[in-house]
């Protein structure tokens, strides 16, 4: 039972990526060959998946197991400490504070230690979550979707969605290398005179592995620098006014441009 | 029952570990490889399976063992060199280890934790696809440096890192040829970078240069300055952003963490997230496929003219600066690093390009995760539960004491208002933020702006107060001259970390700013020599209203005297300092906290039958003239001692006693100054002894002047 299993102290904090087995009195080899059930098939590069499928498999034992369990978990954690939903930071810590000193083990009345105890590690991580502005952000959009993730289960929705960015982000950047190796190669065209340019150059020319491209590239006459200081100014008023209209325009000059030469 | 697990898998490791040829023995302990001990031409293979999947999970059960943790693969890597033949998997087990032994090695030692933990993905990666030291690779703050240390053949010395003679805490040009640039600092390595790609160019070589600069670094100007110039000057070089949301520095509050600093991160934040523009573009690109032929190759060169409308509404920043934005990029997945790293190092003539790595400061680490600050700077701790060894002392540190007579001067006067440049745990700023939050300023790590900052402020009628790192005001210099000394504006300086730091070295080292402050025609320069003087100088500080002013004190705890009532201090009368002990023969200037030195001094020598003044001289502009007078008159030897170089209090004292003819007679005067070198980093103490301001030094010269010498050696050789 995971709330049971909590009590070992309060520095076992929950964390998105523990097994938290530090189980003070079950510590049986069943359990621990269960944690450790995925490690043959589990690839160093892919721990998140088959531990968030873990954890909502502890959660829902949790919940399934303890009556007293499921009544707790579905208070909110406003509820929880007792404070409306606009709050500061300073009385969220208040209320943790009295709350802590109420319910902690080493207080409490010997008979509802269990109980108090539970009550306790709730209210720990209802602290944790609201003291943290970004959590505690993602926290009032869940409920306000309707979808009260208690504990851990909320840290699994918030892995998947960054997971979900970082694939996106890798289409982006693939994109990008390939952009920059066709810019690459007509970098050091004629026209462009910066510094390093011309250092390329003639180190290129010295090390003999570069001949000096300027010829294949026509040379600038003043109509042509014309049409392309239009269509940078052109550009320039794009990136401010991103349009379909200024698209198309930004199509139609390029596609002048490309007939011309 | 934490203790109980971790004795547990220590038995488990070293049996793995030393057992590899004996499968039946392992497999009857474990249950879960009951399809594993099979034939013996798949045991080896086996077992070499198994071990390295033990050994990656040892950091994912997050088990940190307080003896040194196993790690083989990290065990074979001594230079960047041997990495060159491993595998992504290898690499990927590589840098477990390496966190492990980060992990491991600062619990040890004490340092900072929270950046050599983000960036570990990101130094294998760059150790792996680069070649160090041909291709120079620069890191913006010395202190995510550790892994990069681990891996360039200094691993052994971790053990002794910030100690005296050990590694430098900071990257070192005189430590290991695979430190490029020395940085402490921050927002040098894009300007170091760009000279060293322009040098290459010049010299004909190919080697590549790659700078690491982090998001809080990118708020100071001179990483602004660099990409200007790297942009127009079109030199090969690659720049990585290392971006971990942590605009400013340490990353929290008291209270919880704080949100970026500046506008900047928000800009950055929106390159990360765009996700309908980037739908748009997709969708555009289907239906020019669609229409294909002409119009396909039209649309792919739109798209490239147009990448800066498409690709985020951050990254125009950077791409009109000159450089080519690539990113953002997840910073702890080898594989997408080493595959970006390996292109962009293939791509001949790319000018400059920046790489966008979006990493998390304290990462794979679940208290410095967890932690408001990220554990940046932590002494030594449990590696098991993440407990910091925090040592009791009876008294705070002087930046706690500022902090507290701040308050009580801004409850006061509501005037009173404090600026700092992302150090707010450093200057204590942060009891003051919780105090009084509108009155508080961070502006980013920008000491510059800051010293200007304050100076408008002061036009209009407010009483700034600028906490700036002594070693930090060196960059404000010219603003200090020009805005706020030119125009004798009520600007107060509030330098901490004056004199010798300890285990930041000569980096942080804070032995300049007398001299510097002290040259300038309107400023009023002052140290306390306690922290009761301390609450005096606050006070007399938000009292001066008609000219700049600027005081000192050092890095460690308060001698323990008794703090005025309600932490207000009473101002002291400007250009007054005070005797302390009444003596004959020999007068012992101190100025700041060199002062309980000579105290020390003065017992030292009274031991020995010689009674000695001791002087406090408070201010060393305006100095007091009569108390300088007194002491030349009655006085046959007059040693001034401080911390702090040549030209300062020391110089100023001479300077006075030359032009009053003082000199002209019998009075003997010594000073004792830093030392003209950079004294290393090391502990206090040692660092004191190195630079010869002990008290047993202070006593020992003034025997040697009184021609006592063997006294002078039994004080140094006993003590």
């Amino acid at each position: 039972m995971r709330c049971d299993a909590l009590v070992s102290g309060s520095t076992s904090r929950l964390s998105p990526r523990s097994k938290r087995t530090v189980l003070p009195f079950q510590r049986s080899i069943p359990d621990y060959s269960s944690s450790h059930f995925s490690f043959p098939i589990q690839f160093p590069n892919q721990p998140l998946s088959l531990k968030t499928r873990f954890r909502s498999v502890g959660t829902t034992r949790a919940v399934a197991d303890d009556g007293s369990v499921t009544a707790c978990s579905e208070m909110t954690f406003y509820e929880l400490l007792g404070i409306p939903k606009t709050v500061t930071l300073p009385e969220i810590k208040q209320a943790y504070k009295q709350l802590a000193r109420k319910y902690h083990p080493d207080v409490s009345p010997p008979d509802r230690v269990e109980e108090y105890t539970q009550r306790f590690i709730r209210v720990q991580e209802a602290y944790e979550t609201l003291s943290d502005p970004r959590r505690r952000a993602m926290y009032d959009r869940d409920m306000s979707r309707g979808l009260h993730l208690a504990f851990s289960g909320r840290k699994t929705y918030k892995y998947d969605e960054v997971t979900e960015d970082r694939s996106t982000w890798k289409k982006r950047w693939q994109n990008q290398l390939t952009e920059l190796k066709k810019r690459s190669i007509y970098k050091d065209a004629g026209e462009n005179l910066s510094w390093g340019a011309r250092m390329r150059r003639q180190i290129g020319v010295q090390c003999g592995y570069l001949i000096d491209p300027a010829p294949f590239y026509p040379s600038l006459t003043r109509r042509d620098s014309t049409r392309r200081h239009i269509f940078s100014c052109s550009l320039r008023y794009l990136q401010r006014q991103p349009t379909v209209f200024s698209g198309f325009l930004l199509l139609y000059a390029d596609s002048y441009n490309a007939k011309e030469i | 029952m934490a203790l109980c697990a971790s004795s547990f898998s220590a038995h488990f490791n070293r049996t793995v570990g030393a057992d590899l040829l004996k499968p039946s023995s392992l497999s009857s302990q474990f249950s879960w490889s009951t399809g594993l001990h099979r034939q013996s031409k798949q045991k080896h293979y086996q077992m070499k399976k198994r071990q390295r999947v033990v050994w990656a999970s040892l950091a994912e059960r997050e088990e940190y063992p307080s003896q040194r943790p196993p790690t083989p693969l990290l065990d074979t890597i001594n230079f960047p060199i041997h990495m060159k033949n491993l595998s992504i998997k290898e690499l990927k087990q590589l840098a477990d280890e390496l966190r492990l032994d980060v992990i491991f090695n600062v619990s040890k030692t004490g340092g900072h934790l929270g950046s050599s933990l983000g960036v570990v993905e990101l130094t294998v990666a760059l150790h792996y696809v680069f070649n160090a030291p041909q291709d120079r690779i620069l890191w913006d703050v010395g202190h995510q440096t550790y892994p990069h240390k681990i891996l360039t053949g200094r691993r052994g010395k971790m053990s002794t890192m910030r100690q005296t003679n050990g590694l430098s805490g900071f990257t070192k040009r005189a430590e290991s040829e695979y430190d490029c640039f020395g940085a402490g600092h921050s927002s040098n390595s894009i300007s170091a970078g760009l000279g060293m790609a322009v040098g290459r160019d010049l010299k004909g070589r190919k080697n590549d240069v790659v700078a690491v600069i982090g998001d809080g670094a990118m708020t100071a100007g001179q990483a602004y300055e660099a990409m200007n110039n790297a942009g127009y000057l079109d030199s090969d070089m690659i720049v990585i952003l290392n971006d971990n949301k942590q605009v400013s520095l340490p990353t929290a509050t008291l209270d919880g963490p704080i949100p970026p600093v500046g506008a900047l991160s928000s800009a950055l934040s929106r390159l990360q997230s765009n996700r309908p523009l980037r739908e748009l573009r997709e969708v555009a690109k289907g239906v020019t496929k669609q229409l294909g032929g002409p119009m396909h190759e039209l649309a792919a060169k739109v798209d490239e003219y147009a990448r800066g409308m498409i690709s985020g509404s951050g990254s125009t920043l950077f791409e009109e600066l000159g450089l080519y934005y690539i990113g953002p990029v997840d910073g702890h997945n080898i594989d997408d690093l080493v595959s970006i790293l390996k292109e962009v190092k293939s791509t001949k003539t790319t000018g400059p390009v920046l790489i966008h790595v979006v990493t998390e400061k304290g990462r794979g680490y679940p208290y410095a995760e967890k932690a408001a600050d990220k554990y940046h700077g932590v002494t030594k701790f449990d590696p098991a539960t993440g407990k910091q060894f925090k040592s009791s002392s009876k008294t705070q540190s002087y930046t706690t004491y500022f902090a507290e007579a701040l308050i009580a001067e801004a409850e006061a006067d509501k005037d009173v208002v404090a600026i700092h440049a992302a150090m707010g745990g450093g200057t204590g700023l942060n009891l003051f933020q919780r105090r009084f939050p509108t009155r508080c300023f961070d502006v980013g790590i920008a000491e510059q702006h800051a010293v200007t900052f304050a100076a408008g402020m002061a036009c209009e009628g407010l009483k700034p107060f600028c906490a700036i790192y002594s070693t930090f005001m060196q960059r404000a210099y010219d603003q200090a001259v020009h805005d706020v000394d030119l125009q004798k504006l009520p600007v107060r300086f509030a330098m901490d970390r004056a004199g010798l730091v300890g285990a930041d070295g000569p980096t942080h080292c804070g032995s300049f700013d007398v001299a510097f402050m002290a040259c300038l025609p309107n400023m009023v320069v002052m140290a306390p020599a306690d922290e009761a003087e301390l609450f005096h100088m606050v006070a007399t500080a938000a009292a001066i209203d008609d000219r700049p002013c600027c005081f000192r004190y050092p890095r460690g705890n308060g001698v323990g005297l008794e703090l005025p009532p309600g932490n207000k201090g009473i101002a002291l009368e400007i250009g007054k300092g005070r005797i302390l002990i009444e003596g004959k023969r020999v007068a012992l200037l101190g100025y700041g906290t060199a002062v309980q030195s000579c105290l020390a001094a003065a017992s030292l020598l009274g031991s020995h039958g010689l009674r000695v003044t001791v002087a406090d001289a408070r201010f060393c502009k305006p100095l007091d003239h009569t108390l300088v007078r007194s002491l030349a008159k009655s006085h046959e030897i007059i040693i001034t001692v401080e911390e702090g170089s040549i030209g300062g209090f020391g110089s100023h004292v001479a300077q006075f006693m030359a032009l009053d003819g003082l000199l002209d007679s019998n009075l003997k005067w010594r000073p004792m100054v830093l030392p003209d070198r950079y004294i290393d980093h090391g502990s206090p103490a040692d660092q004191l002894a190195e630079a010869g301001l002990t008290p047993a030094h202070i006593a020992a010269t003034v025997f040697n002047i009184l021609g006592h010498s063997r006294d002078a050696l039994e004080v140094m050789t006993c003590s």
